[in-house]
């Protein structure tokens, strides 16, 4: 019944043959955002949804970079050669949209060419040098889930033009999978599938609740205690919204058990 | 003031109607106050929807957003029971928030009852939960819809002309809080702002978590801690749940305990 597994970029566990695809990218699990799941059927890495967000939003190429609050960073990967060097361009400078919108927020930036636009914006000397290497349009997503923040996804196009209100809408729901396939990449030992990847699940107030729950019953991060909700959730096969209530109602306690449980 | 005393000699009986004046006055100028200000958004939402119960003579208030991603989600309510309700409607995709919601248009429901033909779904949940008529009001933005506030009632009393245009105007002004934020940063755009809006709800959510776990209390009693030491301190409740969430202050600090 799930979807793709997620696979972690960095594993070498090699789950992958008691894996189960599913091609019609059908979502009768009840974890919401249909829409999203023919978007990261496929193998879930980062890399994967970066491919699938240029071929859905009419961009040139994607890059998706780690960020922390420490400052702590690093390119986790990129489409194209232009993708990479936009990455990298950020940290050697130490400014770029990427690294405002781990901070700020979305920046959308439609023409990299256009004089007011690159003197409104903070990053001169990126913005000449990211559009010497091709970029003409360029648009940096946050991966958060409130405040978990782990990165960012950069987009950039070969020539100017904005995205769209529905490009934008499809581009967070990318950010959204990205933010989730990087939490795993960092936390989840077993696999997990897709669908339970994406946060989607704004809707459901009580699985951020019980996150905050579990980062203090566990002593962990949130971005940890989310991780653990969710394998629990795909191990107990569950959606993870019930789970998430039982939690919030006190039915369901993480304690030490679950340090080792994972 | 002379204006002041004038119009008190003028109406001479300090009726329901003039307090009811006076107390949408008030919220006017709550709303007009933290719009000037470097305001939060979830925080404009939240106080919007506390201060509209009253002087609208409602039960209670939500007030649904779009999420960007092709759903609706609950920003702010004044009640768990109404917030039960909307979230009852966004899950199931039905009732008169949603039909605001898509058509942009203001739904009325006077008597619930009278409805569940309509909304099969949505009419006995919303009965179970102590109400009798609901009025959905849009955001809206030019063509665009971007969310809907909504009044419950507990009986079948609806708004009238002059109560439904307040509370339009109550929804118009939720609709100014969210783009003047935009104005205030020339670069970014509506999506972006409502995206921001959207992870501030989600972190305040987490830190509701956080506070529920670490001080053995209910979800609604950790959001009144969380605001209350949000205005105590002049922080807004964003940055505030965002340092509570990730525990980087003092959380005994906000649950009031000595440390």
């Amino acid at each position: 019944m799930f979807l793709g597994p997620l696979a972690v970029a960095t594993g070498g566990e090699g789950h992958d043959d008691d894996m189960e695809t599913s091609a019609d990218g059908s979502d009768p699990s009840g974890f919401g955002q249909p829409a999203m799941s023919s978007a990261v059927s496929g193998d879930g890495s980062p890399l994967a949804i970066c491919r699938l967000a240029v071929q859905a939003l009419d961009v040139t190429g994607a890059g998706i970079s780690v960020i922390t609050e420490a400052g702590h960073r690093g390119s986790v990967c990129a489409t194209d050669d232009v993708a990479a060097v936009i990455e990298e361009m950020q940290f050697s400078l130490g400014e770029g949209p990427c690294v405002d919108a781990f901070h700020h927020g979305p920046m959308l930036i439609g023409d990299l060419s256009d004089a007011a636009q690159v003197a409104a914006s903070r990053w001169p000397q990126f913005t000449r040098e990211a559009a010497a290497a091709g970029a003409r349009a360029l648009f940096a997503l946050p991966l958060e889930i409130g405040a978990i923040r782990v990165g960012a996804l950069d987009l950039y196009r070969d020539r100017p033009g904005v995205l769209t209100a529905g490009q934008l809408s499809v581009a967070l729901t990318f950010a959204d999978a990205a933010a989730g396939a990087l939490l795993d990449d960092q936390f989840a030992e077993a696999e997990m599938p897709s669908d339970v990847a994406v946060p989607g699940s704004t809707v459901y107030a009580e699985v951020h609740q019980a996150t905050g729950m579990i980062s203090v019953q566990l002593d962990v991060g949130l971005d940890d205690a989310f991780v653990r909700l969710r394998a629990r959730a795909f191990a107990a096969e569950r959606p993870v919204h019930e789970l998430a209530r039982d939690v919030v109602a006190r039915r369901l306690r993480f304690d030490d058990e679950d340090r080792d449980d994972r | 003031m002379t204006n002041a005393g004038d119009r008190t000699s003028i109406d001479p009986s300090p009726t329901a109607p003039k307090t009811r004046e006076r107390r949408l006055a008030e919220v006017f100028v709550l709303l007009a106050d933290t719009l000037v200000a470097d305001f939060d958004v979830v925080d404009v939402l939240d106080q919007l929807v506390q201060a509209c119960v009253d002087p609208l003579g409602s039960t209670a208030a939500g007030l649904l957003l779009d999420d960007q991603r092709g759903h609706l989600t609950v920003m702010a309510s004044s009640a768990d029971s109404s917030r039960l309700v909307e979230l009852f409607q966004v899950q199931n995709q039905q009732g008169p928030c949603l039909d605001c919601y898509r058509t942009g248009q203001p739904v009325t429901v006077p008597d619930l009852t009278a409805a569940t033909d309509r909304w099969p779904l949505f009419a006995p949940v919303a009965i179970e939960h102590g109400f009798q008529s609901v009025h959905a009001l849009p955001l809206r933005l030019r063509d665009d819809t971007i969310g809907a506030l909504n009044l419950f009632h507990d009986a079948s009393t609806p708004l009238d002309d002059d109560d439904l245009r307040i509370a339009q105007a109550l929804a118009d002004t939720a609709t100014i809080g969210i783009l003047q934020q935009r104005a205030l940063n020339a670069s970014s755009v509506l999506s972006e702002q409502l995206q921001t809006a959207l992870n501030s709800r989600i972190a305040i959510e987490q830190a509701k978590g956080v506070l529920a776990a670490a001080g053995n209390i209910g979800m609604d009693r950790a959001f009144e801690l969380l605001r209350r030491h949000a205005r105590n301190n002049n922080l807004r409740i964003s940055d505030l749940a965002r340092q509570v969430a990730t525990r980087s202050l003092d959380i005994d600090v906000v649950l009031g305990r000595d440390s």
